[in-house]
């Protein structure tokens, strides 16, 4: 026979004999591929990914200025507050909060009217019992946009009454045309202006005064946005100072006739903006702005799909590191190895056999994975389909060198077991799979790229979500570490099953000989 | 010992693990064709040899030479020839009987059309071609041991390493695997043999006894029977009881080195020569008037042997120190009383 008929024979040898040791241990299968996979399932289909909600209790104290209003407030609380009790009696309601009764206080202070009066803001106060600081982070969103809410429902009030304030105005301009378009007859025909007149456009000019308070309460950019491209406040503020110029003794008649022009003028302006100041939404007035989020790539993925490709890659790596490490460690445990190094095998010969049946299990697991995820959660992957694969054997081929490495390393079967659910818990939160990279900072994410399902996690999401071949760096990544190990687990093969061995322990302990 | 020729040679082998543990300045040399029993209690160091021989582990010091080469040099065809049994199951205990025939066969190279009537012959010679569908961890421990025989023996090796085939093996069965590995042995090949039942010694051409990691003994079974008593055993049963004067008569004229009475008118002589002796013993009754009931030489069975040769070392043993720890127990093995 020749050498590499021999090769041949004994690499498929290895394929075959790995490959049915493992599909001969239905429980393994069990424990390995579907335990992890039902945790899995399990915490996506349990987990509820919209933002909680916290029973609330608003305390409104005497004075606060906001007593006898809590139903109002309490539907401007906004998301994730649910209110629960609306009280004047804070004691009562912090006991209720230490005994988890609710999960939120917010205390109105006291004397808010008084603070918000001598230009202070007024601080609201929220409670709560929680020690986790997840839910912490969520308390805080919800109690910063409960106040929030709060500000605008108020502010909201003062807009709609600053409206209801701007009739009188509307019935003070009448009197103020009437008045211009009377003395403005009186200055052509040579007459001097009637003080009458000039009372009444005084008059009517005072009721806009209040229309110029209400704009100094909504704001300079409020009130640009509403009246400036007419020119309404600036037509205002002419027609002041046009009034206070007819007053001026010493006015020649076509000063008088220019000024009464201008006055005219501002006053249609004026007249143009009035109604749309008052019927505009408050609503509007105070929140000017929303917002709606798109996808510029036009892809919206939901949770439970944004998974799956992180799933494939974790227990893919899973799956390849635990095998590699234990079918090693099972033929030094057996005694096999021993066999090999008299035998005639090479250390690629092993190492082919061996890589070729995992990466067919591999390959079968990752199938069925991905097929139970299409027909279970309508997965569907975007990109090309070989670049998918490509992906998983990448995965494959470094999860496998990585296990044939901590092989190495350990002595038992067991051991190689926790040393695989070791890189399993460091995967899960290292890889990508929860918590993005860029969230981590670069010491860590170097921790991260020592493990195959990084690589595979983003690379794999890339080709099912984005629909576009995965980051070439990525993908030389993947390519690098399964090289790499490759090397090093042919190295470590060989020293098991060629090199003869400077051993260190005997197989049994010598009996002296008097113990005979 | 021989210099040129043998299959298996090795000189000065020494391999410590620890202060000792280990096996120390072992020279033997295995010839073609014959079958090398290595007998020893346990730990005293037959595995950690065997292996050193297979080059599964490195000597601290020494040579190895197997088919005149160092097994650290050996080539894919030098391994091809050698067949290694070790001492506890190397198989897979998930694979069946047959699949596991089939992964050692093909580790060894053999392709598919030349390994299934080899696997099938093998088996029937162990006695497991009815259970070859059966998984090996559902087999009974002969069985496993007689798979693993049959494993080693499926690529027809010149060079056998068997480190304990026939441990946990019935009686019947063994001396059936003894048979076999005589027939392996006419065919021309080599074997190399450890095992703890010292009366197994009997079926070798020549045995090795190793005690405490040092080769206290190598010779034919023959041979060792004579170290261990000094000489031949020759029972001699008179028709009547023999006074004293009658027995040191009788020590004289036989030239025995020791004599024992083993019964009222029974007596083992230990001499030189059996065959020699007894018309030395049967002139001398005729003359001293005294009748023979029967003489013939005594065979004592191999673990008689190794008790008496252990006996002698467990008192050499005990008078000096340990070999292990520099103490030359060889040159107490040599010589010495008779039963």
């Amino acid at each position: 026979m020749s050498r590499s008929t021999g090769g041949l024979t004994r690499t498929i040898a290895f394929f075959r004999k790995d490959l049915m040791e493992v599909l001969r241990q239905p429980r393994l299968i069990l424990t390995l591929v579907i335990g992890p996979f039902l945790i899995l399932l399990a915490f996506g289909l349990g987990y509820d990914s919209s933002r909680p909600t916290f029973d609330t209790i608003l305390v409104v104290p005497p004075g606060s200025g906001l007593e006898g209003r809590g139903g109002e407030l309490a539907e401007s609380l906004g998301q994730g507050i649910n209110l629960v009790e609306v009280t004047t009696d804070e004691a009562g309601a912090r006991s209720k909060i230490a005994d988890d009764e609710a999960d939120l206080l917010v205390v109105i202070p006291p004397d808010s009217g008084e603070l918000i009066r001598s230009n202070q803001q007024a601080p609201i106060q929220v409670y709560h019992s929680q020690i986790d600081p997840f839910q912490r982070t969520f308390i805080d969103l919800a109690a910063t946009s409960a106040v929030e809410e709060l500000n605008r429902a108020i502010l909201r009030e003062v807009v709609a009454g600053g409206q209801r304030e701007s009739e009188p105005v509307e019935e003070a301009l009448p009197i103020a045309r009437t008045a211009v378009d009377s003395m403005s007859t009186a200055n052509e025909n040579g007459e001097p202006l009637s003080p009458a007149d000039q009372l009444a456009l005084e008059r009517g000019l005072l009721g806009l005064g209040a229309l110029a308070s209400y704009r100094a309460g909504l704001g300079d950019a409020v009130g640009d946005t509403l009246g400036d491209e007419e020119g309404g406040w600036e037509a205002l503020a002419r027609a002041l100072e046009g009034s206070r110029r007819l007053r001026e003794p010493g006015a020649t008649q076509a000063q008088n006739q220019e000024t009464l022009a201008q006055l005219s003028d501002d006053l249609a302006v004026i007249e143009a903006n009035l109604p749309a100041l008052r019927d505009v939404d408050p609503r509007v007035l105070v929140s000017p702005f929303s917002a709606t989020v798109g996808n510029a790539r036009g892809i919206e993925v939901d949770f439970s799909h944004f998974y799956v490709p992180g799933v494939v890659a974790l227990l893919l790596q899973h799956l390849a590191v635990t095998f590699a490490a234990l079918s090693v460690v099972r033929e030094r445990t057996l005694g096999s190895v021993e066999l090999f190094r008299v035998s005639p095998l090479s250390a690629g010969e092993a190492l082919t056999g061996k890589y070729l049946a995992y990466l067919v299990l591999g390959g079968l697991i990752a199938t069925c994975l991905t097929v139970g995820a299409m027909y279970g959660f309508s997965f569907h992957v975007a990109g090309s389909w070989l670049w998918y694969g490509g992906v998983a054997f990448l995965v494959i081929m470094g999860s496998l060198g990585a296990g044939f490495v901590i092989s190495a390393a350990v002595k038992t079967e067991s051991e190689a077991i926790q040393y695989a659910m070791i890189l399993l818990l460091i995967s899960i939160f290292f890889s990508g799979f929860f918590i993005p990279l860029d969230r981590m900072n670069e010491v860590v994410r170097m921790i991260s790229y020592l493990l195959p399902a990084t690589y595979g996690i983003e690379a794999l999401q890339q080709v099912a979500f984005l629909g576009v071949a995965p980051d070439p760096l990525l993908v030389a990544g993947a390519a690098a570490y399964a090289l790499i190990l490759l090397v090093v687990a042919w190295v470590l093969m060989r020293r098991r099953v060629v090199t003869s061995q400077k051993s260190t322990q005997p197989l049994a302990k010598t009996v002296p000989i008097t113990q005979w | 010992m021989k210099e040129n020729g043998a299959t298996v040679r090795a000189r000065n082998l020494t391999h410590a693990f620890a202060e000792g543990v280990g096996v120390w300045e072992i020279d033997l040399d295995v010839d073609p064709g014959t079958i090398f029993g290595f007998i020893g209690p346990s730990g005293s160091g037959k595995t950690t040899t065997i292996r050193l021989l297979t080059g599964v582990i490195a000597p601290d010091a020494g040579e190895i030479t197997i088919f005149g080469k160092a097994p650290a040099r050996f080539d894919q065809s030098d391994r091809a020839k050698l067949g290694y049994m070790p001492q506890l199951s190397v198989m897979y205990p998930h694979l069946t009987i047959w699949e596991n025939m089939v992964f050692a066969a093909s580790l060894f190279g053999m392709g598919r059309s030349r390994r299934k009537s080899r696997i099938m012959e093998e088996l029937k010679a162990v006695e497991l071609d009815d259970a070859r569908s059966r998984r090996l961890g559902d087999a009974s421990g002969g069985m496993q041991r007689r798979a693993a025989l049959a494993a080693t023996l499926v690529h027809d090796p010149e060079l056998l390493f068997l480190d304990e085939p026939t441990a946990g093996i019935d009686p019947i069965l063994r001396r059936k695997i003894w048979d076999r590995l005589a027939e392996l042995r006419d065919q021309g090949r080599t074997l190399f043999i450890t095992t703890q039942y010292v009366g197994e010694a009997a079926y070798c051409d020549r045995v090795g006894v190793l005690a405490e990691g040092r080769l206290i003994a190598v010779d034919t079974p023959d041979g060792l029977r004579r170290e261990a008593y000094g000489g031949e055993l020759l029972d001699v049963v008179f028709t009547g009881p023999l006074n004293p004067g009658q027995r040191d008569a009788l020590h004289e004229a036989s030239e025995a080195s020791q004599m024992k009475q083993i019964g009222p008118g029974t007596v083992r002589l230990v001499v030189p020569d059996a065959g020699a002796a007894s018309p030395r013993v049967t002139g001398w009754a005729t003359t001293a008037g005294l009748e023979i009931e029967s003489i013939e030489p005594y065979l004592p069975p191999f673990d008689d042997v190794f008790v008496e040769l252990v006996s002698r070392l467990t008192r050499t043993a005990t008078e000096t120190e340990s070999p292990a720890r520099g103490n030359p127990v060889m040159a107490g093995q040599r010589g010495g009383d008779a039963a």
